[in-house]
């Protein structure tokens, strides 16, 4: 882990995001952004909102890992309370994971649990845009709004 | 020549595209269709394209092959003209 590379890589990302008419189109708001964390609010579609906290930590290495929080920053762990209908959009993969995590190969957690030992995915994607910060987010936010909300 | 008649006769539109490389502004007639949009962004915006993509106007997808007065624009439009996430649960 190479943390100057990640805080780089991050800041400079991150002025595409700033930049991005898609934050108020979608209606995100940036709620915090302290390297590594970037806590972004989502509206759903269908009225309400969730908060996702992506960790920019291994960002030399691995996409950002990505927690569905509540409005006190915890994770949420409660299934009943995870948004439903998307396919593969915070589920458990236990035994293994112990927070429920997106099987999307923006995710850290994709290759940490779901399919461990397939980063070289993500070193074939990460220089296309839809493996920048923004296009993380855009992903995110299109598998977001497959779900209940 | 009819058609050129036409073209200039119907109303103009304010179209932006947001992508994820920024947002582009053109005027466009309803009989455009959105495939001429695209387009249009596509060569302005120099998009490299790897996959499927989706034109959408307030989460709503377009079809391409559709004018924008079919579609029901208004005079000012934003779009935005995303790639689509597809998969999941696989390596791809």
């Amino acid at each position: 882990m190479d943390t100057v590379v990640s805080r780089e890589l991050f800041a400079e990302q991150l002025e595409e995001v700033r930049e991005s008419e898609l934050l108020s189109i979608n209606h995100w708001e940036l709620l915090r952004v302290i390297y590594p964390t970037l806590l972004i609010r989502m509206r759903h579609p269908s009225g309400p909102s969730r908060n996702f906290l992506l960790d920019f930590s291994r960002y030399d290495d691995f996409p950002p890992s990505i927690k569905l929080v509540d409005e006190g920053d915890a994770t949420v762990l409660d299934a009943a309370k995870l948004p439903q209908g998307g396919p593969h959009f915070f589920r458990y993969n236990a035994p293994t994971s112990p927070y429920p995590s997106m099987c999307y190969d923006f995710t850290s957690e994709y290759y940490d649990w779901w399919h461990a030992g397939s980063n070289s995915v993500w070193h074939s994607k990460r220089g296309s845009a839809e493996y920048r910060v923004l296009g993380v987010l855009s992903q995110l936010y299109q598998t977001y709004k497959q779900t209940n909300g | 020549m009819e058609n050129e008649l036409e073209k200039h006769d119907s109303p103009c539109h304010t179209i932006s595209v947001t992508t994820l490389s920024g947002t582009s502004t053109g005027y466009f007639h309803s009989s455009d269709t959105l495939q001429e949009v695209i387009n249009w962004v596509v060569r302005k915006q120099k998009l490299v394209i790897n996959g499927p993509m989706v034109l959408s106007y307030n989460d709503r997808a377009l079809n391409p092959a559709k004018t924008i007065e079919r579609e029901e624009l208004p005079q000012v439009a934003k779009l935005t003209y995303l790639a689509v996430v597809s998969g999941g649960g696989q390596l791809r």
